[in-house]
């Protein structure tokens, strides 16, 4: 019981200070204007998000794709053999 | 003071308040889940704007919201989709060495 | 377990379609809203569809394992072509001041190839799921 109180104080502070972080909060645009301005040209795709993921940001793509190919062969590593993992 | 980047970030830690205090492996998994979707909220809200149309061009438009969190997003909703197929993998073969699938059980059991 | 004969036909009937779909997603991502990830995703659940109605239609799964190592490698060998034409790492293999219709080209390529290691990885977890679970 007392451990759900602190854990609740805790998370309630981290609220306030959230709130007081956002208060005056101020986005810088840049990035998305030049996007808007430029992004078609540059790379021949009308859909934004595809633009960035394919070719600003391809390297996040190819290691995410890494991850997947990791976490399918731990799966099947961890289902062929019975018992003898853990 | 936006009332969409506040409210996402409460659902974010109501996802930690379920890590901390569950007993069963499954509603940690979930409650990992509630968290991971509750920080995709808090990005796609902070990065949209009002009156913005969706980042398609089509020649019609004049204002967007902001693409990159969302480009940013499509990352981490996959590799949330494999975590918690990790996890659930892992807690199977917990429930076949351990018979049990609660924390303080196993625990108990480790010694 | 007995699933009912409605639900055999209706997903039969839904299987074509909802593949259909997944692939229209991948092929117009660069037009529409959709990408390699997301139509993937939705093949994925055309597959899983199928294991309603018990047809078995994955059985090795280590032509799928091996299907989705070479797409990993293509997608790399892709992203590394632009290395000898603008000089630089995963981006663009076009060059920079050509046609919009060319720079489409590996757009296209890069998001079929994501969308079929994607979903060759997601059939690849359900199944395994499924053969623990027997």
């Amino acid at each position: 019981m007392i451990r759900k109180v602190v854990i609740l104080s805790m998370l309630l502070l981290i609220l306030i200070l959230f709130m007081l972080t956002i208060e005056d909060i101020n986005i810088n645009t840049s990035a998305r204007d030049y996007l808007f301005e430029n992004g078609f040209r540059e790379t021949g795709s009308n859909n934004l998000v595809t633009a960035i993921y394919l070719d600003y940001r391809l390297y996040d793509s190819i290691y995410e794709a890494g991850i997947l190919l990791v976490t399918v062969s731990g799966i099947i590593f961890m289902s062929k053999k019975d018992d003898d993992v853990l | 003071m936006r009332i969409d980047i506040l409210l996402s970030f409460i659902v974010v830690l109501i996802g930690i308040y379920g890590l901390c205090t569950s007993k069963n492996i499954i509603k940690s998994v979930i409650s990992l889940n509630i968290t991971d979707a509750a920080i995709v909220l808090l990005f796609l809200s902070i990065g949209s704007s009002e009156g913005g149309d969706p980042p398609i061009l089509n020649g019609t438009i004049s204002s967007i919201v902001d693409p990159i969190p969302q480009a940013l997003m499509i990352t981490a909703i996959v590799i949330g989709a494999a975590i918690t197929a990790m996890a659930l993998m892992l807690s199977i073969k917990l429930f076949h060495y351990y018979g049990s699938l609660n924390w303080k059980d196993i625990m108990e059991k480790e010694g | 377990m007995k699933t009912s004969e409605i639900l055999k036909s209706m997903c039969k009937v839904l299987f074509p379609f909802v593949s259909m779909f997944g692939l229209y997603v991948i092929i117009n991502g660069h037009i529409s809203p959709g990408g390699g990830f997301q139509g993937g995703a939705i093949l994925a659940t055309a597959i899983l569809i199928t294991y309603i109605i018990e047809l078995d239609i994955v059985e090795n799964l280590t032509l799928l394992i091996r299907i989705e190592k070479y797409a990993f490698l293509t997608i790399i060998l892709i992203g590394g072509i632009s290395l000898f034409t603008r000089g630089e790492f995963f981006t663009n293999f076009i060059p920079i001041g050509s046609s919009i219709v060319y720079k489409r080209i590996f757009l296209i390529a890069l998001n079929f190839f994501i969308g079929i290691k994607v979903a060759t990885g997601l059939i690849t977890i359900i199944s395994t799921f499924i053969e623990e679970g027997e």
